[in-house]
């Protein structure tokens, strides 16, 4: 679980949110929404303790986050970025084994690789693992990317996820297919997840709840059908809207 | 099987794999260094080098001359491939080099402003200060590019390259004024010594440099795994667990004292940073457990047979082994552009 308590970011002179509280409670999903610029990935860096916000405290598990040394965070929390380059020619699999490095200290390696093996197999990337991660194509490399994630946290009890846009580059079967494995995380492992998205059908079918970013001082929170309401969608993103799909909370 | 012997076979076969690689270029290395010895004004047979039956005369010629500079070569080599693997771990690109982003200059820019100067020390104190001014030469040219290459916030190789151009103008200069003021004997060693040469190699430097270098090295292998990591990025290796901060202080001083001592002395020899490395990585991939040892080999065998190319090729005269290296560097340097223009080699 995730507590923010009077969270203050800005840059240089430009206030990207103030007083803002988050809550993201273990075994759901959460998405966090709102238009270009609103503050998603910085929201998103303070709760997954990459930034120090100006003002305010995160809890994770009830501990302030800075309390926990890299290593310890590193072993119950993990974050997908929006994309990075990789400009060495490593195989996909060594990108997704590098996700057991907070673990290396076990000095198991054989497990590393069952692990590994087995996060491939899930998530439909096996054939791609002795290719050379630079000449996969922006999909294939954001799914290995995933891997690796993945790989991080498996079976970590009381594990947090972080996805910054994770299906940004992905097909549609595989849009599905990833959020449905997050959404089992949760569901039966507990996890704690925390996912940045644009898609207000995927947000809607994927996830227990939302945060909407508008601007500095203006956001809405709750369960995705208390929250993600016309009016709330017109006012947060400025467009004229009607929605027509039901959600997967509904059944 | 249990788990403790398919645990066991799994090890050995990793290791298996990976000494073999080592095993095949230190043999490359060291047939490298006895054929390097047996060539030279005074000619020694590899025959009788090998089975120890050399006269007085060639027994001198090899302990006084000969292996000390096989021996500073290899380490120099050694010493510049490293510091070319860590950088372009570093910087996150495979065009990374010290001697190109101008961290060699930086430093010979220091050892310059410390022949003019300061005069020179005495004896074996003598390279250790100058391997001393040469580190914080490279370690300021270091911080300092680093720094521009951040500027954007996301790593930019076009910032690290454009400021390396600058580096090198500034401290080529500063280097040029130093010798236009030098007297005529530091103007000589000056500018012997701006062309990369291993001509003065004695006991004394392979000494300096041993216990530079050996150090060095063995810390970037324990770093290794995280240089790794930091691939990814530097926010994801912190994600992973990876002090980031302390990592980058880490190479950023190793690669500074290997540049430096390199620097001090041999002068500066371009371009091994950039192609051992990079040949290592065709061979047996991107990891640096492997690619940092690896290089450290490959590179001492090819400056190796550098040196033994550029001490006879002109005989009786020498040209300077820098010469050699920029010469076969610089078509190399195009080269990886251009294959990373195409977008192949994963680049």
């Amino acid at each position: 679980m995730i507590e923010a308590r009077n969270l203050h970011c800005q840059f240089e002179d430009h206030t990207i949110f103030k007083n803002l509280n988050v809550e993201i409670p273990a075994g759901k999903v959460t998405s966090i929404l709102g238009p270009n610029g609103a503050g998603k990935s910085t929201l998103l860096a303070c709760l997954c303790g990459s930034r120090t916000p100006e003002e305010g405290d995160v809890y994770l598990n009830g501990t302030p986050i800075q309390e926990f040394s890299l290593t310890e965070l590193a072993q119950k929390r993990a974050v997908l970025s929006q994309s990075s380059v990789i400009n060495f020619p490593f195989t996909a699999k060594e990108i997704v084994m590098m996700g057991r490095n907070p673990f290396s200290n076990d000095h198991n390696e054989q497990k590393d690789e069952e692990i590994v093996n087995k996060v491939l197999h899930q998530i439909d990337a096996y054939p791609l693992k002795d290719r050379v991660y630079p000449t996969l194509s922006g999909g294939e490399q954001q799914r290995i990317q995933l891997a690796r994630v993945f790989a991080q946290l498996w079976q970590q009890p009381n594990a947090c996820l972080f996805l910054d846009e994770p299906t940004s580059a992905l097909d549609l079967k595989h849009q599905h297919q990833i959020l449905q494995l997050t959404r089992d995380l949760a569901e039966e492992q507990g996890f704690t997840v925390c996912i940045v998205m644009h898609d207000l059908n995927l947000v809607k079918i994927y996830s227990d709840q939302v945060i909407l970013l508008k601007n500095e001082t203006e956001s809405i929170a709750g369960d995705v059908l208390d929250a993600l309401t016309q009016e709330n969608i017109a006012h947060i993103f400025d467009v004229p809207i009607s929605l027509v799909k039901q959600s997967y909370a509904s059944n | 099987m249990t788990t403790l012997t398919k645990q066991a076979l799994f090890a050995s076969r990793w290791l298996n794999h990976k000494s073999s690689w080592l095993l095949l270029l230190l043999c490359v290395l060291l047939i490298a260094m006895v054929i390097a010895m047996s060539i030279g004004a005074v000619s020694i047979p590899i025959l009788s080098l090998l089975q120890g039956n050399i006269t007085e005369q060639q027994a001198a010629v090899l302990s006084s001359i000969r292996i000390p500079r096989v021996c500073i070569a290899a380490i120099v080599g050694a010493a510049l491939a490293i510091s070319g693997a860590a950088m372009q771990g570093l910087f996150r690109n495979p065009l990374a080099d010290p001697g190109l982003i101008g961290i060699a200059s930086g430093a010979a820019l220091a050892v310059a402003l410390m022949i003019v100067l300061m005069g020179p020390f005495e004896g074996v104190w003598n390279l250790y200060a100058l391997s001393v001014a040469a580190f914080v030469g490279g370690l300021i040219t270091c911080w300092v590019i680093f720094h521009f290459a951040q500027l954007t916030g996301t790593f930019s190789v076009t910032y690290m390259l454009l400021a390396g151009i600058a580096i090198n103008a500034l401290t080529n200069s500063g280097t040029g004024f130093l010798m236009y003021i030098s007297n005529d004997q530091q103007l000589r060693s000056l500018t012997f010594w701006t062309m990369g040469s291993l001509g003065g190699a004695l006991w004394p430097a392979v000494l300096v440099a041993c216990t530079i270098v050996i150090p060095c090295t063995l810390v970037l292998i324990r770093n290794a795994r995280e240089l790794n990591i930091m691939l990814l990025g530097e926010n994801e290796a912190r994600h992973l667990g990876v002090n980031s901060e302390r990592l980058k202080r880490t190479i950023i001083i190793c690669t500074a004292l290997t540049v430096g001592v390199a620097v001090a002395v041999s002068g500066i020899i371009g371009f091994l940073g950039l192609i051992v490395p990079h040949l290592v990585r065709l061979l047996i991939g991107p990891d640096h457990r492997l690619l940092i040892p690896a290089s450290a080999i490959f590179g001492a065998a090819l400056l190796v047979t550098a040196d033994t190319f550029a001490r006879t090729v002109v005989n009786p005269a020498e040209m300077p082994v820098g010469i050699l290296t920029s010469l076969i560097g610089g078509p190399f340097f195009l080269w990886l552009l251009y294959k990373q223009y195409a977008g192949r080699f994963g680049m």
